[in-house]
């Protein structure tokens, strides 16, 4: 029943139009933010500086930057997540599919855990093309301004780690959607609440905690700790020392995502198990 | 005897916590096997929410739900493999074609084929929309696509909540005859609806639902032979009034002008008996009301 409906899901989701809306908006956007940091940092050079420290985007550093800040969870790696988990759920409480399957004998928990499985690979597959076409950019730029950038300084396994860590870092995002969808039922609550927490709600709680004399605990807060694990993206650069001077390890750092991830999806289950749906 | 495959036992939902409202006030049910059971009420009686209970989407605040002997809550949902619904408006992806949301619902039963969903869009009159999108149906045509989604794994008990809503007279008509088909090969309808005339013609049995309870429930002939009225032309109403409230069985008594309106019993019976009480009618008609009537002296 389960791989039926995670089938199903996958089905659904590439003929659905907000995954095809939600990739051509990522590669669109990641183009513009990697020519435009690029260029940006060409005129602050030119004039003697100026617009603060533009990261370089071009090849190697500009993937990394591209894994590390542009695909972050707080940026485009926490956007894409949400605007997928909402269609995926709360839309199919609108149309009603939602009631149709379980109406069919259909587990609640199978009908989310399918949902929550099948928006694995929607996800991976944006990051991939995300990182293709964001990298294409980044090698574009470097090929017209300093020539040619050299593959051997990219660590090619690290660089399948870092599309892995980026992954784990989106799920506590999605997560914590699919619980938001559960408890609202509304995309514009679902995405208010979301993007609300990934701008705002987390940098409040984070900034309490410190103020509390708990800034470690606030490094493990879930959008944090999912942004530290893609810090460890670095580590794609050949020889690359920044990975040395992230606070939390990376294996805590990963555990953390997933950990965050499993209460979220935890609570969803909790909540959906006991609702009332209207038909 | 029958086999019950639907069954409700002190259903109750209260919404709101206690103090809410109490949307279905201890309903009991039997729907058996074979049959086509209408589920009457006027609007906000309860019916949508007592199906929600049916189907598993609305835990109850106390009794239980049965199909085909097994329990039926949000949490035991094994049974509802064998029930096909269409409850309120056609759950369907819109940006899907017809075909397309007929295929994403199939993949949850491996038993149904390409066959079968040609074959279902066939029954409901939408094969030559098959490859259009649901997002431009008219509200008749999302209704039959919902029909073909409830029939699609060839369920046991079909619930349906007005299914021929939207569709025009041939299109009811077609609707009629296929429930009566699909019960004639031995399935089971629940049919939830608002249009009494199309209930008489198809329904076996009737539950009829007012303020969260089941004010009435039997055999279409019998609730309306329970109804039946008898109206005799008297010299003196009164006298006769007074006469007819000692013969058994008498439900109700109403007179007007020179007529008594007499319900529960016979016209042979009245007659008898007042002639006993020697007043002679001058004219005496028995009418059987039709199902609108009776639901609405119930429901009043």
């Amino acid at each position: 029943m389960f791989a039926n409906l995670w089938a199903i899901e996958q089905r659904k989701t590439f003929k659905r139009k907000a995954f095809v809306i939600t990739l051509a908006g990522t590669a669109a956007l990641l183009v513009f933010l990697v020519l435009g940091t690029h260029f940006s940092a060409q005129v602050a050079a030119q004039q003697g500086g100026g617009i603060g420290e533009l990261p370089s985007m071009l090849w190697p550093s500009g993937i990394v930057v591209l894994l590390t800040d542009f695909l972050s969870p707080g940026f485009i790696g926490g956007i894409v997540p949400v605007i997928l988990a909402t269609a995926f759920l709360v839309e199919e409480y609108r149309w009603g599919t939602l009631q149709l399957w379980l109406s069919r004998g259909v587990p609640r928990s199978t009908v989310l855990g399918a949902k929550a499985a099948a928006l694995v690979l929607p996800l991976l597959l944006t990051l991939i093309a995300a990182t293709l076409i964001g990298g294409g950019a980044s090698a574009l730029v470097t090929h017209l301004g300093a020539g040619p950038g050299s593959a051997e300084q990219v660590n090619f396994a690290q660089l399948v780690l870092s599309l892995l860590r980026t992954l784990t870092a989106m799920l506590p995002v999605a997560a914590l959607t699919l619980l938001l969808g559960v408890l609202t039922r509304s995309t514009a609550g679902t995405l208010g609440a979301a993007m609300g927490y990934l701008l705002l709600g987390e940098q409040l709680l984070g900034g309490l905690l410190s103020l509390t004399g708990l800034s470690t605990a606030a490094l493990y807060l879930p959008i944090t700790v999912s942004t530290v694990l893609t810090l460890y993206n670095h580590t794609l650069i050949k020889g690359s020392e920044a990975a040395k001077s992230i606070p939390v390890g990376q294996a805590a750092a990963f555990a953390g995502a997933l950990l965050w991830t499993a209460v979220f999806l935890g609570l969803a289950m909790w909540r959906f198990n006991r609702q009332d749906l209207s038909i | 005897m029958y086999e019950i495959v639907l069954q409700t036992e002190d259903l109750r939902k209260q919404f709101g916590g206690p103090g809410g409202i109490v949307a279905v006030d201890r309903i009991d049910l039997s729907v058996r096997r074979g049959e086509v059971f209408g589920f009457l009420g006027p609007n906000g009686a309860g019916k949508t929410t007592a199906i929600g209970m049916l189907l598993g989407l609305l835990q109850p605040t106390s009794g239980r739900v049965e199909l085909f002997g097994q329990p039926v809550t949000p949490r035991h949902v094994a049974a509802l493999r064998q029930v096909g619904s269409l409850v309120g408006a056609p759950a369907m992806i819109p940006g899907f074609t017809a075909l397309q949301n007929l295929h994403v619902l199939a993949g949850l039963h491996p038993d149904v084929d390409e066959r079968r969903v040609d074959e279902v869009l066939e029954i409901v009159g939408l094969a030559e929309a098959a490859n259009r999108r649901v997002k431009g149906f008219s509200l008749g045509m999302k209704q039959r696509l919902g029909l073909a989604v409830a029939l699609l794994h060839r369920p046991e008990l079909l619930i349906l909540d007005e299914p021929t809503n939207g569709l025009d007279p041939a299109g009811m008509r077609e609707i009629r005859e296929l429930l009566q088909t699909l019960a004639g090969a031995g399935a089971t309808v629940f049919l939830s609806s608002h249009l009494l005339h199309e209930v008489e013609q198809v329904c076996d049995r009737v539950a009829i639902l007012n303020r969260g309870r089941v004010v009435a429930q039997g055999e279409v002939s019998l609730l309306l032979g329970d109804q039946a009225v008898v109206r005799a032309c008297v010299p003196n109403p009164v006298a006769a009034a007074q006469a007819l409230r000692q013969l058994d069985g008498v439900t109700e008594i109403e007179s007007n002008g020179s007529y008594v309106h007499v319900k529960g019993v016979s016209s042979e019976a009245v007659n008898l008996h007042l002639v006993q009480h020697r007043i002679i009618p001058s004219e005496l008609t028995s009418g059987r009301p039709d199902l609108e009537n009776v639901f609405l002296e119930l429901t009043r």
